[in-house]
């Protein structure tokens, strides 16, 4: 674990625009870590989603909801500098882990993919990588200094996405 | 939101609850491996599903759990949540390796029986008809599991989880049962138990 990991409870949330920094959560099964990178400034953010829909859009714990938490990575990116039209979507976790009856009537990972793909596109970002469904835990690790979105599911580690070369990485540690 | 809360009376009677499950579950283990097994004081907990989730251990933990859903009278889970060692000791105890499709075998089948148990036991003091489903096996992040099982029930923010563990007499064996209620469902067996709310 790197000293500059912040590992995001569950419902959390998260931006930063240290390089140094990687933000992280784990565990997801029907829940969904939503995250947003923007390459040019070197700004990611980062949400843990349980439920689809905030029950106000004052909530104390917005990252627990797909709607409150685009809303406020989307802000809180402005925030650091990020265009809105210069970020991508990374989507991870919306599994359905179990397919007993209720299981499959109540199938939250879906929902909540659902309802995270519809406030990105309301927000016309792009999902540019995605692990997503299936009957499979995962763990995601946004890195703030390449972009490097990495993804754990079962015992194995991956490279999920990585920002585009083309665009150059201001203070970007390796 | 309404976020229900329960008394010390109500939450003692759901732990009792959850003590004579867990030790009916226990004499079914130690006669299916001919070993004592000890049960731990229960607890009997409403709170946030998130706190719920968080407490119950490392998130990335690989547990193997085996869920059996609960119909009739009312809806719930029941879960057998089994860390690595102790799935480990759990197999070579009724004589299967682990890891094979005879060990997964076995698990379930220890889940089953051990879950049936619990509930005849629920079924027997509440008066209430318990149908167990066919139990399903996930191994995966504990987190991932767990908050899949208890979302199921909980539809909200909160949930009430009955916890108990099993130790198998010097060994290092100590599965986990979690009952989880439909929140709705906690009122009818705190009526059955005639518990004053």
């Amino acid at each position: 674990m790197s000293p500059n990991e912040t590992f995001l409870g569950m419902g959390g949330l998260a931006v930063t625009a240290d390089s140094s920094q990687v933000l992280t959560t784990i565990g997801l099964g029907s829940c969904v870590g939503v995250a947003l990178l923007d390459p040019r400034r070197h700004a990611v953010g980062l949400a843990h989603v349980i439920f689809p829909q905030a029950p106000s859009p004052e909530v104390d714990e917005p990252g627990k909801y797909a709607d409150t938490a685009v809303a406020t990575l989307l802000t809180a990116l402005a925030r650091l500098g990020s265009a809105r039209s210069s970020l991508a979507a990374v989507l991870v976790g919306g599994a359905r882990m179990f397919s007993f009856g209720r299981a499959i009537e109540f199938d939250f990972g879906a929902t909540n993919v659902a309802a995270v793909e519809q406030a990105l596109a309301a927000a016309s970002i792009p999902i540019s990588a995605r692990a997503t469904g299936g009957s499979i835990g995962r763990s995601l690790r946004v890195h703030a200094g390449d972009g490097v979105v990495s993804l754990r599911e079962g015992r194995g580690d991956s490279e999920l996405y990585r920002a585009p070369t083309g665009q150059r990485y201001l203070g970007a540690t390796r | 939101m309404v976020v229900p809360t329960y008394s010390d009376v109500q939450l003692d009677a759901l732990r009792e609850v959850a003590n004579i499950g867990s030790s009916r579950a226990a004499t079914a283990l130690s006669a299916l491996i001919g070993m004592p097994v000890d049960v731990s004081t229960p607890s009997a907990n409403a709170m946030p599903l998130v706190d719920a989730i968080e407490r119950a251990g490392p998130g990335e933990m690989v547990v193997t759990t085996v869920v059996i859903p609960v119909k009739g009278a009312l809806d719930a889970l029941v879960l057998m949540v089994m860390q690595p060692a102790t799935e480990e000791a759990a197999c070579r105890l009724v004589g299967v390796e682990v890891d094979t499709d005879v060990g997964r075998s076995a698990l379930v089948e220890m889940g089953n029986i051990l879950g049936a148990s619990y509930l005849g036991a629920l079924s027997t003091l509440t008066g209430l008809d318990l149908e167990p489903e066919p139990p399903e096996r996930v191994r995966d992040m504990l987190r991932a599991v767990l908050t899949s099982a208890l979302l199921i029930e909980a539809h909200d923010d909160q949930v009430l989880v009955l916890e108990s563990t099993l130790a198998v007499a010097g060994e290092e064996c100590t599965p986990t049962f979690l009952f989880v209620p439909r929140r709705g469902n906690v009122d009818d067996i705190l009526e059955r138990l005639r518990v004053p709310a």
